[in-house]
């Protein structure tokens, strides 16, 4: 057995691999005081988003519910009114309930929606006690009202 | 013509795709095509309505074959919806021209449709959509803006319009003015411009109305109840009948996380063809009232205690145990209402005179409540075209039996049966009629008596004689009742009863439709005689396609008397009094049936009151509402020792009850109606039931257990075998042997 050639050497190249990673910059990090960025284009917990002017995008239509492969979605919609409006045009989403327990975030519904309202977005925080918590409703997926430049003014 | 009932019709050789067939002759070629599958798409076309060719949809190219061999083609494609099939016609679906036409018509349509398919109503189940995928351009050209018209125009009460999706088809307009007869909608304006609307724009009221928002092959008639409750990938739909009148019309029931949103007609060229009414489209929402009954009840006081099924089945026991010592089964007693299953009445019955041995049960409210032998209705839809005159008596028919009103309309439209009716105020008959008698409410006996005594003047003695055996009598009975009388009694002018009569004693077969005026009389025991009379006198209980019909009112009304919930019949018209029938059924039972025939409703209205029924059942009905004497139902009911009431929701026979027992309405469980035409059809669960509710012929079937120690059926479909083992007439009407269209009995 050749000392050098047998046992230096492999454990040298080991060791050198070893080092080269020690050195690069590390992947780990310390979460959740730490968290890592998203890719773009990650499906995770479903977000139902706003026009600019703050009306709701969704119109109830429930293609969403029609294209979902478990079914996990529940539409209910009903009338805007001109004194109670929620999205442009004549129909909104009075109830709009995920079960996300039962969600395979494929992004279908993304695909299915007519006015871009729902996407999958990076909130991948999905953990929690109780199999009802899981629900999401439609109050938790909206995108929070824009907030306004003067009154965002008006905060600075 | 009257279309003739049992014509065999002549075949014509064709060819579609290169298929020969044999197709009846002038059969629309739209509609033979679908023998070979040859799809076509159409949208103005309706099968039950006359074509116009308006849309261009179904273009074919057609030739026709020479007398050498050769085929001759016509220089353009056709409209396969305006041609009737002919000798050596050939058609052909699916070529490189058609398949260009068809995508030319659907980018035209496109045009001026908005793309607004995810919020519209008909999204998902829209033959403009359809079409457009299969058949139409995969993008557009159209880049220019799109006309804007008004949105959700509330054009009644049930029937919104979306005029900027309409595709000037022409289905609504023509079933206002061909099927229901109103005619209210029409063409407003030219062009561009051109709409479906309302003249003067006033709202658009009718029965019928719901229908033209199912015929509308895009969404511009939708539906105000349904907007915006589901989409169709969102519902179950499931089979079932209407419960709301006797006409039997099948429904499809939709339903969306239990509960049914909305009924679509189901196709039955039997009965409804494919359309509905208003009322059993529209207003058929009890099934999911508030004041459901959700789980049984007893009273305590003022208060109700709730209870379980094994409790409330243990309380009936109790009761009649003590009953059952001191005065048996005279002093119990049931009453069956309209919209129960025919195996739920079944059952009842059963119960009623196997267990509490007792004949006193009824199904009837109205004041005719006599001892009939045999059905009271003779025809069936297909009758109403293949008679030469109808004679609606006493019925304001649009209201009381809508499909049979659609039906005679028909008839008279498009085969030219003559109508006559008479009613006491102005209906939707009279729009067809030859001839109208307003005669003053209250006087049909008169009315009828002095027809007879024309029609005995008219009609040649020894037919007279021949028809009714007892002529001179009746000459004798009638002697004055002359026309000057008669118009004196009635108001109804001497000149209209002549020719009426005339009328009546030309027609080689007359179809009388007798309703609530007849069946509801003061004297309806001899208004129905006189109406029995003139049916002989005039030979027509003879006839196939003519003949007496009282016609019922209740969904299963009809059924009720088919399945003996009458105090003097047993299931199948058999007599009580009769020996050997009674010992069928008690061979059957394994238990003696009580043999005097028992009390009709109002005897044991009136039993009650005297203290004599101490235990009155009450199952899907409500008499205070229904019987002709509310106070008589109240005061019974008030004074009766236990009253048991079953139903689907609190009644106001059911604030009465001593014990109430919650139960499944039509879209919570499987069963059979049987319809005014005797036709038995079948209905499945839509939906599960709410609550604790059972299904009427469970609640009997658990307490026969629970009396008689026999073994219970476990479905409806058993009950149905076991009918139809002792009633021959239903022997057709097994479960596995009831087709889509239902079977008639007898």
């Amino acid at each position: 057995m050749n000392i050098i050639r047998d046992v230096i050497k492999p454990i040298s190249k080991g060791l050198t691999i070893t080092m080269r990673h020690f050195l690069e910059p590390k992947d780990t990090v310390s979460y959740p005081e730490q968290r890592k960025e998203q890719f773009a284009r990650t499906r995770w917990r479903h977000v139902l988003l706003r026009y600019e002017n703050g009306l709701e995008r969704c119109i109830g239509c429930s293609l969403c519910a029609g294209a979902c492969p478990v079914r996990c979605i529940y539409v209910e919609a009903a009338e805007n009114t001109d004194e109670e409006r929620y999205s442009p045009g004549e129909r909104y989403a009075k109830r709009y309930e995920i079960n996300l327990l039962r969600c395979i975030y494929c992004g279908y519904c993304q695909d299915a929606c007519p006015t871009g309202a729902i996407v999958l977005r990076e909130d991948y925080e999905l953990a929690d006690y109780t199999r009802e918590s899981f629900i999401a409703t439609k109050e938790m997926l909206l995108e929070p009202l824009p907030v306004r430049d003067e009154v965002a003014e008006a905060v600075k | 013509m009257p279309k003739p009932k049992h014509a065999e019709p002549k075949l014509v050789n064709i060819e579609i795709n290169g298929v020969p067939l044999q197709v009846p002759e002038g059969e629309l070629l739209v509609e033979a095509a679908k023998r070979v599958q040859a799809d076509i798409p159409i949208f103005c076309y309706h099968k039950y309505m006359a074509p116009v060719g308006m849309c261009r949809m179904c273009l074919v190219e057609v030739g026709y074959k020479q007398p050498d061999g050769s085929v001759r083609k016509m220089p353009k494609p056709q409209a396969s919806c305006t041609l009737p099939c002919t000798e050596g016609l050939v058609a052909w679906t699916e070529t490189e021209q058609i398949i260009k036409d068809r995508r030319a018509v659907l980018e035209f349509l496109l045009i001026n449709h908005p793309l607004d398919c995810p919020i519209c109503d008909r999204g998902g189940e829209c033959p403009l959509q359809n079409n457009t995928q299969f058949y139409g351009p995969s993008t557009s050209r159209y880049i220019e803006i799109k006309r804007h018209l008004p949105k959700a125009f509330p054009l009644s009460k049930y029937v919104a319009l979306d005029l900027e999706r309409c595709i000037q088809c022409g289905r609504c307009v023509r079933f206002t003015e061909e099927v229901s007869g109103d005619a209210q909608l029409a063409f407003l304006f030219r062009g561009a411009q051109t709409q479906p609307h309302t003249f003067q724009l006033t709202e658009f009221t009718s029965r019928f109305s719901g229908n033209v928002i199912e015929i509308c092959p895009v969404g511009a008639l939708t539906s105000r109840a349904y907007r915006f409750r589901a989409r169709p990938w969102d519902i179950t739909t499931q089979k079932t009948v209407c419960t709301m009148c006797s006409n039997g019309c099948t429904l499809y029931a939709d339903s969306r996380s239990g509960k049914v949103v909305r009924f679509n007609a189901r196709e039955n060229p039997e009965v409804n063809e494919t359309w509905t009414c208003d009322r059993g489209k529209f207003e058929q929402t009890y099934m999911h009232a508030p004041d459901r009954i959700l789980q049984p009840m007893a009273r305590r006081g003022k208060e109700w205690e709730p209870l379980s099924w094994g409790d409330a089945y243990e309380l009936i026991l109790q009761r009649w145990g003590a009953l059952s010592q001191q005065a048996g089964g005279r002093a119990v007693a049931g009453l069956a209402g309209h919209r129960l299953s025919n195996e739920s009445l079944y059952m009842l019955q059963k119960l009623l005179r196997g267990a509490f041995q007792t004949n006193h049960i009824d199904h009837r409210f109205t004041r005719y409540q006599g001892a009939l032998i045999e059905p009271p209705v003779q025809n069936e839809y297909r009758d109403l075209e293949a008679a030469s005159l109808v004679f609606v008596f006493g019925s304001d028919l649009a209201d009381e039996q809508p499909m049979v009103f659609l039906r005679t309309r028909k008839a008279n439209r498009r085969y030219g049966v003559a109508c006559i009716v008479a009613y006491p105020l102005e209906n939707a008959v009279e729009e067809f009629a030859a001839h109208s008698l307003r005669y003053r409410a209250g006087s049909e006996d008169a009315l009828l008596k002095g027809l007879l005594y024309t029609l005995l003047d008219m009609l040649p003695a020894e037919q007279a004689q021949a028809n009714l055996p007892d002529a001179a009598w009746l000459r004798a009975r009638l002697a004055d009742c002359t026309p000057a009388w008669t118009q004196d009694q009635t108001g109804v002018p001497t000149e209209t009863l002549l020719a009426v009569a005339r009328q009546i004693a030309d027609a080689p077969s007359m179809l009388i439709l007798a309703g609530e005026k007849a069946c509801d009389h003061p004297r309806a025991e001899e208004v129905i005689e006189l109406l029995h009379t003139l049916n002989r006198l005039t030979g027509n209980q003879a006839r196939e396609e003519g003949g007496l019909n009282l016609m019922p009112t209740g969904a299963n009304q009809q059924g009720a008397l088919e399945l003996g919930v009458a105090p003097h019949l047993l299931p199948g018209y058999a007599p009580v009094g009769d020996a050997a029938a009674r010992e069928r059924f008690e061979q059957a039972w394994r238990v003696p049936i009580p043999r005097e025939a028992g009390l009709s409703t109002d005897g044991i209205l009136q039993a009650c009151l005297q203290g004599e029924v101490q235990m009155l059942y009450v199952a899907g009905a409500d008499p205070v509402r229904e019987h002709y004497e509310p106070s008589l139902a109240e005061r019974a009911l008030r004074a009766c020792e236990f009253v048991i009431v079953q139903d689907v929701r609190m009644t106001e026979t059911a604030r009465y009850a001593d014990l109430l027992l919650p139960t499944c309405p039509f879209t919570e469980y499987e069963g059979t109606f049987t319809s005014w035409e005797r036709r038995v059809q079948r209905f499945w669960q839509a939906h599960p039931p709410q609550g604790e509710a059972k299904a009427d012929w469970q609640v009997f079937a658990e307490l026969w257990l629970r009396m008689q120690r026999q073994a219970p059926p476990f479905n409806a479909g058993e009950v149905m075998r076991e009918i139809a083992a002792l009633v021959p007439a239903f022997e057709p009407c097994r479960y596995d042997a009831l087709g889509e269209y239902g079977a008639r009995l007898g």
